[in-house]
C-alpha cells in the first residue's frame, strides 16, 4: 500500500514535471483565476487554479481578508456548469483550513466538461452565510509524458504478465491435460510448444493493437487540446486613417459551434496593443463588430512597427477567451473619432516596482507603486498595489473607468503571458452576472440569455472615488514583465507603467 | 437452477484415479471455494462499481465497490500464494503430482491464472491513475487500462473454473463430483456475466435495432454457450450459464435501486435519487436452450468437420433467435409497461444523461443504417457467432481434459 502511495505521489511529480502547457482560454499563459471581494459579509480572496486536464480536479484557495476575517468560520465550495447552473450541480464540498495568518481553506473540484464554469464559495461565520461566485474556463491545456520510473515500472510488470501469460498457455496445453503422476507424453509437449509459441505471436499482435490504441486515444485527446481561435488581422485604410480589421476566421466560429459573444463593461471587446519586442507601447481599445466575424477599430496615432494583439471577449456562456495575433502598424496620421474609453500610452522607461517608484501622469500628477512586496516570486500569491496623487502629493480623484476604479495588464517581455486584471482580480463581472442570470432562471430552455438578463452588469456599477488600487495576482513564471495600470482622471484616461522581474520559485 | 445430472454422463474423465478418497468428502476444496467466492466479489465489485459512477460518479481508492475486488484479489492472493508455496515446498508427492510447474513453483493451473489475474489487476492500478492524470478522468468503460485490469479480473474467473475443473476431475465421490459440476457452470456464468458488462457501451437497448449490436453479441456470447454445452456433464449446461448471468442481471436491478445516492459530480442533468442499475438482462437464455439440445443432439465430437458443421450450425441459430427474441423485447424495454421495478427500464439512466438524448426518451439511436448495411452486418453476425461457438467448443474439449 505504502508502495501505492509512493507511485501515486511520483506520477503526481510527474504530472508536474511534464504537463507542456499550452495556451490557456481567458488570457495567455495565465490560466489561474483570481477573485478579491465580498462574499456577503465576509470579505475574501479567491483563488482558482483550473485542471489541465478535463475532466479534472480545481484547486481552490479561499482567504478571509477582511477586518472580520476571524469570524469566518467554514467554507464550502461547488462547482456550477454553466448550462446546468445551480440546480444541476453537486451539493458543496467542505474544505480544509491550513495553516496561515489568515483564516484560509483549500478545496479540490471536478470540473467534467469543458467550458464555463464558476465556482460557488460559501462563508459561513458568526455574521451568517455568504456566497459568490467566481467564474473559471475548463479547457485542456497540456498533456503528460510518462515519467521515466513509472515507465520502468509497468514496462518490467508487463514482462512479467508477458512471460507469465506464455508459461500458463504452455502448461495448459501441455501438463495440465496429464493425469497425475504420469510423464508428459513426447508428442503432447511438442504441441504444448506450438501453441505457446502461436500464443505469443497473438499476444504480440493484442500488444500492438493495444499500443495503436493508446495512440488513437492519445490523438484523439489531443484533439480536445483548447486551440485559439484562428483571427487574420489586417489594417485597411480609410480616408480618415487606418483601420484595424480582427477577422475571426476559424471553422468553427464560422461553423457557429461557438456562443455568440456578449458585450463585458458595455463593450464587446477590449483589444489590446503591446508593441512587440521593447514592451514600450500599451493601447487599450474597444473595436465593433462589423459583421457576424469582425472586430473593427480605428487606431490612434501609435509609433510604427510590429505589435502583438490581445482581444478579451466573454461569450455568452460565461466563458472568458483572449484572441491573439500579431499586426503590422504603419506610421500614419491618425484623426478619426476614437472610442473614449479606449486608452493609449508610449512608456519607453518604465520604473522598476518597488515601494515609492512613480510614474508621472499629466500635470504633475503620479503613479506610486505602494505594494510593500518587491521580491516577486513565480507562482506566488502577490497584489500589484499602486496609488494615484496629485501634483501636490494628496491622493487623486479617480473616476470609474470602464465600471471599474482600474484596470492592469500584465505583459511578459518574450509575449507567453498577457492578462487583464481589475481590482476584483481576472474574472469577469458580466460572466459572474450571466451566471447569477442563469440561476434566476433567466433563460431559454436551451441556454441562451433572454434579452436583457445581464443589463446591469453590462455598464458597471456605480463606485465610490478612490485613489487606491489593489490587483490579485500570481505571476505564472519567472522572467521580466511589465505591469500596465490604466485609470480615468478628469474624463482622461491616463496609463503607468512599471517593471517587474520575477524570479523562479525554490 | 436447472441442472440435472445428464442420463447419459460423459464419464471418460479420471475414472482411473492413482488413489481414492474418503467418501465424506464431498464437499469442494477450500481453495476451491475461496476463488469462487473471490470471482463472485469481482462480478458485484464491478457492477457496483458502475452504478456507483452512473449515479454518484465520484470514488475514492477506498470507495466500498472498489474494496470489494480488492478483497477478492487479496483471497485469490492468499489462496493461490499458500497454495503454491504449500504444494511447492510441503507438498506430498500426491498433491505435487496434480499441479503444473511455474517457474521452479507447483500450483494448479488455475491457481496461476489467479495470480496472473491479481498481478494484472496490481498493474492496472498506477496505469489507470496515470491515464486519468494524462487525459482526464474517463466516463466509460472501454479505456487501455480498463481493459487491463478487465483481463487481471477475467483472469481471476478464469482461474477459479480451471481450478474448478481439476478438482472435478479430481473428485471420484459422486456428490463432489456434481457439486463441482454446478460451481463449473457457475464460474461460466460468471465469465459471461463479465464479458456483458464489458460490451454493455454496445449493448445499449436504444441500440439493438442496429446489426452492430448483434454483431458484437455474435463474437461475446455464443463462445461461452458452446463451451459450456460441450464441457459440462450436467443435462442444461448453457441454459445454467445463462440463467446464472440473467439472475445476477436481475439481481443488480432490483437491489441496487433500492439505495440511496446522490450525483457528486456536475454538470448533472439527471439528479437521480437512487442507484442507478445496469439494464435488464438479454435474452441470451433461448438461444442458449437451443444449444443444449443442438450439441447434445450431435453427441461427442467425431470429427474436425463434424464440429465446423455443429458450430456453423450453432452460430446460425444464436443469431436467428437471438434477433427474434431480443429486437421486440427491446421494444418492450422501450414502452412504460418496462418503467417498474421488475424490468427497471427508467433506473438505467446516468446522471450525466441529457434528457434530450434518445436513450433518456426510451427511443431507439438513429444509427443510419441502410436495410443493404442491416443486412451486411446480420451476415457478418451469423460467421462472427459460427466462429465464436466454434472457438468454444475447442475450449469446451480443453476444459474436458484438464486434469491438474
Amino acid at each position: 500500500m505504502r508502495r501505492l502511495a509512493t507511485l501515486l505521489r511520483a506520477s503526481r511529480r510527474a504530472l508536474l514535471l511534464a504537463l507542456l502547457v499550452a495556451v490557456g482560454a481567458a488570457h495567455v499563459g495565465s490560466p489561474d483565476a483570481f477573485f478579491d471581494g465580498m462574499a456577503g459579509p465576509y470579505a475574501v480572496r479567491v483563488i482558482v487554479r483550473p485542471p489541465q486536464v478535463i475532466p479534472g480536479l480545481a484547486e481552490i484557495v479561499v482567504r478571509a481578508t477582511g477586518a472580520n476575517a476571524a469570524e469566518v468560520r467554514s467554507v464550502a465550495v461547488r462547482p456550477v456548469f454553466w448550462s446546468t447552473g445551480a440546480p444541476g450541480s453537486p451539493r458543496a464540498d467542505a474544505t480544509t483550513r491550513v495553516e496561515a495568518p489568515d483564516p484560509t481553506f483549500t478545496g479540490r473540484l471536478w470540473l467534467m466538461r469543458a467550458g464555463a464554469w464558476s465556482v460557488q464559495v460559501i462563508v459561513n461565520g458568526t455574521r451568517g452565510e455568504g456566497m459568490v461566485s467566481v467564474p473559471v474556463g475548463a479547457v485542456a491545456t497540456g498533456q503528460l509524458a510518462l515519467g521515466a520510473g513509472l515507465r520502468v515500472l509497468l514496462v518490467a510488470l508487463g514482462l512479467l504478465l508477458f512471460a507469465g501469460m506464455l508459461t500458463i498457455v504452455h502448461a495448459a496445453s501441455g501438463e495440465a491435460q496429464v493425469e497425475p503422476g504420469a510423464a508428459i507424453p513426447g508428442a503432447l509437449r511438442r504441441r504444448a510448444r506450438a501453441v505457446t509459441a502461436g500464443a505469443a505471436v497473438l499476444l504480440g499482435l493484442l500488444l500492438l493493437g493495444g499500443a495503436r490504441w493508446w495512440d488513437a486515444e492519445a490523438r484523439a485527446y489531443r484533439r480536445t487540446l483548447h486551440r485559439p481561435l484562428d483571427v487574420r488581422t489586417t489594417i485597411e485604410s480609410d480616408a480618415r486613417g487606418p483601420l484595424l480589421a480582427v477577422a475571426i476566421v476559424d471553422s468553427a466560429w464560422q461553423r457557429r459551434l461557438i456562443a455568440p459573444i456578449v458585450p463585458d463593461h458595455g463593450k464587446l471587446a477590449h483589444l489590446f496593443l503591446v508593441k512587440d519586442g521593447d514592451e514600450s507601447v500599451l493601447a487599450h481599445l474597444h473595436p465593433t463588430m462589423r459583421d457576424s466575424s469582425t472586430l473593427t477599430t480605428s487606431l490612434p496615432a501609435l509609433p510604427a512597427g510590429r505589435y502583438r494583439l490581445y482581444a478579451d471577449v466573454v461569450h455568452e456562456t460565461g466563458f472568458a477567451r483572449t484572441l491573439t495575433d500579431t499586426v503590422d502598424v504603419p506610421a500614419a496620421t491618425m484623426d478619426a473619432p476614437l472610442d473614449p474609453d479606449d486608452g493609449w500610452a508610449r512608456i519607453p522607461l518604465a520604473p522598476a516596482a518597488s515601494p515609492g517608484a512613480s510614474v508621472p501622469l499629466g500635470d504633475g500628477a503620479v503613479m506610486r507603486w505602494r505594494a510593500a512586496d518587491s521580491a516577486f516570486v513565480a507562482g506566488r500569491e502577490t497584489t500589484l498595489a499602486v496609488e494615484v496623487l496629485t501634483a501636490e502629493g494628496a491622493p487623486a480623484a479617480l473616476e470609474p473607468y470602464l465600471g471599474m476604479a482600474g484596470h492592469a495588464v500584465v505583459t511578459k517581455r518574450d509575449g507567453s503571458v498577457f492578462v487583464h486584471l481589475h481590482p476584483g482580480g481576472t474574472t469577469s463581472v458580466t460572466a459572474q452576472a450571466i451566471f447569477a442570470a442563469r440561476d434566476r432562471g433567466d433563460t431559454t430552455a436551451a441556454g441562451r440569455l433572454r434579452a436583457g438578463a445581464i443589463d446591469a452588469a453590462l455598464h458597471g456599477g456605480h463606485l465610490p472615488a478612490v485613489s487606491r488600487l489593489d490587483f490579485p495576482y500570481a505571476f505564472p513564471s519567472a522572467g521580466r514583465y511589465r505591469v500596465w495600470v490604466q485609470i480615468r482622471r478628469a474624463g482622461r484616461v491616463e496609463t503607468g507603467a512599471f517593471d517587474v522581474e520575477v524570479r523562479a520559485a525554490d | 437452477m436447472t441442472t440435472r445430472l445428464s442420463p447419459t454422463p460423459v464419464t471418460h474423465h479420471a475414472t482411473h484415479l492413482p488413489h481414492r478418497r474418503d467418501v465424506s468428502r464431498a464437499a469442494i476444496p477450500w481453495p476451491v471455494g475461496a476463488v469462487l467466492v473471490a470471482a463472485s466479489l469481482i462480478v458485484v465489485g464491478v457492477i457496483w462499481d458502475i452504478s456507483w459512477h452512473m449515479s454518484i460518479g465520484r470514488d475514492t481508492l477506498f470507495s466500498p465497490p472498489h474494496l470489494a475486488t480488492y478483497a477478492a484479489a487479496a483471497i485469490v492472493g492468499v489462496t493461490c500464494g499458500w497454495l503454491a508455496l504449500h504444494t511447492t515446498f510441503r507438498g506430498t508427492a500426491e498433491e505435487r503430482a496434480r499441479t503444473v510447474g511455474f517457474w521452479g513453483f507447483r500450483a494448479p493451473l488455475g491457481a496461476w491464472i489467479c495470480v496472473w489475474g491479481a498481478i494484472a489487476m496490481l498493474t492496472s492500478a498506477p496505469f489507470d491513475d496515470w491515464w486519468h492524470n494524462a487525459y482526464g478522468l474517463d466516463v466509460k468503460i472501454l479505456s487501455p487500462p480498463h481493459v487491463l485490469l478487465a483481463f487481471g479480473m477475467y483472469a481471476i474467473v478464469v482461474g477459479a473454473l480451471v481450478m474448478t475443473l481439476a478438482a472435478r476431475s479430481a473428485a471420484d465421490d459422486p456428490r463432489a463430483r456434481r457439486r463441482l459440476d454446478v460451481a463449473f457452470l457457475f464460474a461460466l456464468g460468471l465469465m459471461l456475466t463479465m464479458v456483458s458488462v464489458i460490451t454493455a457501451e454496445h449493448s445499449e437497448r436504444a441500440r439493438q435495432h442496429g446489426s452492430r449490436f448483434y454483431v458484437v453479441s455474435a463474437i461475446a456470447y455464443p463462445v461461452l454457450l458452446a463451451a459450456a454445452a460441450r464441457a459440462s456433464t450436467l443435462r442444461w449446461p448453457a441454459t445454467s450459464v445463462a440463467l446464472v448471468y440473467t439472475l445476477a442481471r436481475l439481481l443488480q436491478g432490483w437491489m441496487l435501486p433500492l439505495f440511496p445516492a446522490e450525483p457528486r459530480l456536475g454538470p448533472i442533468f439527471h439528479p437521480l435519487t437512487q442507484m442507478a442499475a445496469m439494464e435488464f438482462p438479454l435474452l441470451l437464455v433461448v438461444p442458449a436452450v437451443a444449444f443444449d439440445l443442438i450439441v447434445r443432439r450431435s453427441g461427442e465430437p467425431a470429427s474436425r468437420l463434424r464440429e465446423l458443421l455443429l458450430a456453423a450450425t450453432l452460430g446460425v441459430v444464436f443469431v436467428a433467435l437471438f434477433v427474434a427474441v431480443q429486437w421486440p423485447f427491446a421494444s418492450f424495454l422501450h414502452t412504460p409497461a418496462a418503467r417498474n421495478w421488475f424490468f427497471f427500464a427508467d433506473r438505467n439512466f446516468v446522471f450525466w444523461g441529457r434528457p434530450t438524448s434518445p436513450y433518456r426518451r426510451y427511443q431507439f439511436y438513429d444509427l443510419g443504417e441502410s436495410p443493404l448495411q442491416m443486412v451486411r452486418g446480420f451476415a457478418w453476425a451469423v460467421a462472427f457467432a459460427g466462429v465464436s461457438a466454434w472457438v468454444g467448443l475447442s475450449r469446451g474439449r480443453w476444459m474436458r481434459s484438464v486434469r491438474r
